[in-house]
């Protein structure tokens, strides 16, 4: 499992290609029509601005030396109701364009978040949290303005400098063709420094996803951090990471400032050479009954400044585009992470679960070579309780984790009710399992939403009836706002049992047919958990249990016990035959009553 | 002030931005000399076609052009550098500052929260100090420089250009009181979505457990949606006020142009000075153009730096001392004399007494809830106690330097956090210079070392956040092998084997006897097996200390202790009066 740290930099193997740019572009082909509209009324805006020069020129060359002053007011207010008819077009296309990109974001946003619900926990273990939050909030953000405003720019600049060409051939065919020689210059600009801006660029925002994975893993652990009073040291690796992000940033920013000083300077080299072509070259040209048409010249270098405007804007949108890409990149990495769990092609529903497990030589290995369950066999009957003990990292964790589905096996086959889990859809199986896991989990909320996460439409009683059973109601009640306690991400505040508890009742909730406990009470005291398994027995009575503890208390009482080492069954049996058996478990359980009632 | 508070980072970088701002100024005087030398082609060369002046003046246009482009470009580059200066070392500040700050704060803010003040917020801030005071500087000098010029070919003109101006001040003065509040709906919503979000990846074992993924994508389309519906809102009001700055500016081009024409055709003004008025309309415009603009990016400066400096300058409660009466060295006697401790009216410890000696083993139980972890953050001074006092070796912890007192405690806590680095930098977390052999002698303490080198990298396997892909216990023993590597007086394990089996336990407590330098020892757990052994047994109950004594006296008072000792192993009445004996 190739795993992430918070100062590696993540791979990225997707070179920048066409593909990559469909694929993005087919987030916006649902707002075809939008973008026809933005299109038109751009197109149209962008023909009234280009009025604004002729009607200029015109008073220049024919009003003023005629001197129709009546004229020249005319033609002036023609001239502010094309503006304004201009800016209110744009508005137009403003509004438009605003809601349509704010829709593709949250359409891209859904995507990725949609797809992270498919992935399985190894996705989850294998990189820091941060990473892929970054990932669905903030590169979704930045891409989002390339892929309105940035695309539809670039059409329109595209068309425009096609209309001002246009318009100057209108003047003088030689002369434009002074204004074109410009551009292979800049395009060379462009090619040159193209592969050191988008490496800059990956780099600088692989050192920004650096930074923030390993602030928000300090936010987490901060309490560790001041329990081992590492504050100074951790600030020190913090200065680091951010001093590698500034460097990146600015080296893609000292190559990007420059674009547009280049072309700036490029468009007066052009708009010298207007006037030295004009003058030197193509004087004739220009002469009408002997008389140079300086307001024709003129016009021919606003014209040559209005076509390097749009050709500034495409650099612009290009800068935008490199940044665009490697955002675009590692979005799409999300969505071609591939989901290792899923549901088969011919998956069925699994009807409801009677209760009958068995498996058969079941075989499991997280990472390629290093097997976890080596072979394991069993069959367990419809509402028996079983627990697993056997030393840590046996694999205890694991067999229950396959029980879900949560990982496919990687040989062998478990089936519930006679059905192997390969063939059934996950949410009908895992609906009716009643998993708790070693990590509790609290939701920011109240105490009685995190309860309901077990069952949506329970209500408030039914939660409550929960509670009671895993006797979570005692310490509830005694809050001050009782269920309706406000609960911060991961429980702050609550102490590791009510947090068991309380995860308890949420699974309990949702009536599992099958119930699996992992270290499900581990932080609780002895009296309560008695006082839990009596709550809950009624509520189970004729459900399978999965247990998994390392109290004989919680042990003894299951119907069969299975005693795991080195991913296999080394004993099973119940207790009373474990303890004639005289094996590991009858060891392990002496010993204990040794340890704590003395030899007697 | 804000502004003097956000600049204030870049420290000696600040001279870049003045530098910055000097080339600015330059580069918009170069551009104001420009269309005179534009103009005098016209006026000078074109129109008298005296076409042998045209090549000097061209070389002199493109210079001043070429001086003119690398202004811009070294405005622009030194602007960030002095910001992006400013940016780290602001992180770096407020990174400080979150490493100080106590439980209560990380209470009461979401992470989300945290995290976007520290990355969203400040790249505002970036950007408006390498944005927006250098255009702010360059188009407050361009609209002066463009007034200087019409001023001195015609005053009455630029009286009648400037008639419009104050009305765009009130228009964009407006846009700005209604931007504010816009601005801070957006990061309000944002911040939900990034809980959302974060809470969805963190939790993800929990979502998978109760196929939640179509509830929790709904939950996120919820905010997803007011996220997008709080940026429309906030561009609407720009699209209600933008045009009409847009066309008041507009009626300056159209003024100029019109009046200009006019006075041409009257001869007040030549043509060239026409086309000097045109050329300048745009120094005009462009200031008034982008007024909406720094406005707008003026709003969200204030909302972010407001929120960024509410973290900075947040009041850190436990403190070091104004003096250290800290002795020398910490032998590790711990004494609470009455120690109490509220948490909003509800007492977490009430009233407790209890003394250990130096290098002494005390275990505590009790029921879910009755103040053991709490007993711990006093203790290590993750809280400061409301009554009494905590002393060490005799001075109260509240009197020692943080970092010496917590340095002196080895804690491990219940909800066991590893940071997605390999096994060895965790176990070293709290000693990164500590010798491979005492990271592996710590493992084997902890019971560690077998499953660590089982493992494919071994002790240079990265774990995930939180040590997400162990099992508890695994995660337990490292957390304890990370205490122990840390080799303090005092050692204080919370609920520290709690998914360790049982076997284990007793491998690892023996290990813990037998260590050369014993370390006084908090032992808070659950099971018997855990406490079995210390020197005294301390029950605690609703924050109160109702049994104190060794096994055997606490076996005999037949109390909390002796009833849960009994449960615990399943046993009858007999049973367990027959290991009393």
């Amino acid at each position: 499992m190739a795993r992430n740290k918070f100062n590696i930099d993540e791979e990225l193997d997707v070179p920048f290609n066409w593909e990559q740019f469909r694929r993005s572009l087919s987030y916006i082909k649902k707002y075809w029509k939008q973008f026809a509209a933005m299109f038109s009324l751009s197109l149209l805006a962008s023909f009234l601005a280009l009025l604004t020069p002729k009607i200029q020129a015109h008073i220049i060359d024919r009003m003023i030396p005629a001197k129709l002053t009546n004229w020249i007011i005319v033609l002036g207010i023609g001239y502010f109701l094309v503006n304004i008819a201009t800016i209110f077009i744009n508005r137009a296309r403003s509004l438009i364009g605003v809601k349509t990109s704010q829709s593709v974001i949250a359409d891209m946003r859904t995507d990725v978040f949609a797809h992270l619900q498919k992935l399985g926990f190894d996705y989850y273990d294998s990189r820091p949290h941060g990473k892929i939050l970054t990932r669905v909030i903030n590169y979704v953000n930045n891409v989002s303005d390339f892929l309105t405003n940035g695309l539809l720019s670039a059409v329109l600049q595209l068309l425009s400098l096609i209309l001002i060409l246009g318009f100057m051939l209108s003047i003088s065919v030689k002369m434009t063709l002074v204004v074109l020689a410009g551009l292979p210059l800049f395009l060379v600009y462009l090619r040159l420094t193209r592969p050191k801006q988008r490496k800059y660029r990956q780099k600088s925002a692989n050192k920004q996803s650096n930074v923030t994975a390993y602030l928000s893993e300090n936010i987490n652990g901060v309490k560790v951090t001041q329990a081992f009073t590492r504050e100074e040291m951790n600030a020190g690796i913090f200065d680091g990471l951010l001093a590698e992000s500034r460097k990146y940033k600015l080296y893609s920013a000292y190559i990007g400032h420059g674009m547009w000083p280049i072309s700036a300077f490029l468009s007066r080299i052009v708009k010298a050479a207007v006037f030295a072509a004009a003058v030197y070259l193509f004087r004739n040209d220009f002469i009408i009954n002997g008389v140079v048409q300086i307001g024709a010249i003129t016009a021919m270098v606003s014209y040559s400044n209005r076509f390097w405007g749009p050709i500034q804007q495409l650099g612009m949108v290009y800068n935008q585009l490199m940044d665009a890409m490697s955002y675009l990149e590692r979005i799409f990495q999300v969505l071609d992470e591939p989901v290792t769990v899923e549901d088969g092609p011919n998956a069925v529903d699994m009807p409801e679960i009677r209760g009958d497990v068995s498996f058969e030589n079941v075989e499991f290995e997280y990472e390629k070579g290093v097997p976890v369950i080596k072979g394991v066999s069993f069959e367990v009957k419809a509402g028996e309780s079983i627990a697993l003990v056997g030393p840590t990292g046996a694999g205890k964790s694991t067999i229950i984790s396959l029980l879900s589905r949560f990982y496919n096996v990687t040989g062998g086959a478990i089936k519930i009710d006679g059905r192997n889990l390969a063939g059934v859809t996950l949410s009908s199986l895992r609906r009716q399992m009643g998993v708790m896991q070693q990590d509790t989990f609290i939701f920011a909320g109240n105490i009685l939403e995190n309860i309901r996460y077990g069952r949506l439409d329970a209500t408030d009683e039914e939660c409550m009836a929960a509670a009671r059973a895993v006797h979570a109601d005692d310490f509830i009640s005694k809050m001050e706002n009782g269920y309706l306690t406000p609960t911060n991400e991961r429980g702050e505040g609550l102490s590791a049992g009510q947090k068991q508890l309380i995860s308890f009742a949420r699974t309990l909730l949702s009536d599992p047919r099958i119930l699996i406990l992992d270290e499900a009470t581990s932080s609780v005291d002895t009296n309560t958990e008695r006082l839990v398994q009596e709550g809950i027995a009624a509520l189970l009575k004729g459900r399978t249990s999965f247990i998994v503890a390392h109290r004989l208390s919680t042990i003894r009482n299951c119907d069969r016990i299975f005693y795991i080492d080195g991913g296999v069954i080394a004993e099973s049996g119940s207790h009373d035959e474990l303890m004639a058996a005289g094996g590991l478990y009858h060891e392990l359980y002496t010993s204990q009553l040794r340890e704590v009632f003395g030899e007697g | 002030m804000a502004y003097k508070w956000a600049i204030q980072w870049m420290g000696k970088y600040k001279r870049r931005l003045v530098l910055a701002i000097i080339f600015d100024i330059v580069g918009v005087g170069l551009m104001t000399w420009e269309p005179y030398i534009f103009s005098a082609l016209i006026d000078d060369v074109m129109m008298p076609q005296r076409f042998e002046l045209l090549l000097p003046m061209l070389g002199k246009a493109l210079l001043v052009g070429l001086a003119f482009a690398a202004c811009r470009y070294l405005t622009n580059i030194l602007a960030e550098q002095a910001a992006e200066t400013a940016i780290i070392r602001l992180k770096g500040a407020l990174f400080r500052k979150l490493m100080a700050l106590q439980p209560d704060y990380y209470r009461a803010n979401k992470v989300g929260d945290i995290i976007n003040k520290c990355t969203g917020d400040v790249e505002v801030i970036n950007r408006f100090l390498s944005w927006v005071i250098p255009k702010s500087v360059e188009f407050a000098l361009m609209l002066v420089c463009a007034i200087a010029v019409f001023m001195s070919v015609s005053w009455q003109y630029t009286l009648a250009l400037l008639c419009i101006t104050p009305f765009t001040a009130v228009i964009a003065n407006r846009l700005g009181k209604k931007l504010h509040p816009a601005f801070r709906a957006v990061r309000k919503q944002l911040s939900e979505l990034n809980t959302v979000v974060q809470e969805n990846i963190s939790g993800n074992r929990v979502v998978r457990a109760f196929v939640r993924e179509d509830y929790e994508i709904d939950k996120f389309q919820k905010e997803n949606r007011g996220y997008k519906e709080r940026n429309i809102q906030a561009n609407l009001i720009w699209l209600r006020y933008g045009p009409i700055i847009d066309s008041l500016a507009s009626l300056i081009t159209v003024v100029n142009l019109t009046l200009g024409a006019v006075l041409t055709v009257k001869g007040s003004i030549t043509l060239g000075e026409l086309n000097l008025f045109l050329t300048f309309a745009w120094a005009l415009n462009e200031p008034m153009l982008m007024l909406g603009m720094i406005i707008n990016e003026v709003q969200r400066f204030h909302a972010s730096i407001e929120k960024v400096r509410e973290l900075y300058y947040h009041d850190v409660d436990i403190r070091d001392p104004e003096t250290d009466k800290s002795p020398a060295a910490v032998k590790g006697d711990i004494r609470l004399e009455n120690v109490s401790l509220s948490y909003g009216g509800a007492r977490a410890l009430d009233g407790i007494n209890l003394e250990i000696k130096a290098g002494q083993t005390v275990g505590v139980m009790g029921p879910t809830g009755s103040g053991k972890t709490t007993l711990a953050s006093v203790i290590a001074r993750f809280a400061d106690v409301t009554e009494g006092s905590v002393k060490i070796d005799g001075v109260d912890v509240r009197d020692y330097p943080l970092r010496k007192l917590r340095g002196s405690i080895a804690l491990t806590m219940q909800d066991v956090f590893l940071f997605s680095d390999t096994v060895e930098s965790n176990i070293a977390y709290g000693v990164p210079d500590t010798p491979m052999e005492n990271v592996l002698a710590c493992a084997r303490a902890a019971d560690a070392d077998d499953f660590i080198r089982a493992m494919p990298d071994g002790y240079d396997t990265i774990v995930g956040e939180r040590g997400t892909g162990l099992s508890g216990g695994q995660k337990q023993r490292i957390s304890l092998a990370r205490a122990l590597a840390k080799n303090a007086p005092i050692l204080i394990l919370d609920d520290t084997t709690s998914a360790v089996d049982m076997e284990t336990e007793r491998r690892i407590q023996e290990r813990l006897r037998e260590r050369p330098a014993k370390s006084t020892t908090i032992i808070i757990a659950q099971r018997v097996t855990s406490v079995r052994h210390a020197d005294k047994i301390v029950i605690l109950d609703r924050g109160r200390i109702v049994e104190e004594g060794s096994h055997e006296e606490l076996m005999r008072r037949r109390g909390y202790y002796y009833k849960t000792c009994a449960m615990q192993h399943g046993l009858a009445e007999s049973a367990a009066k027959g290991g009393e004996g």
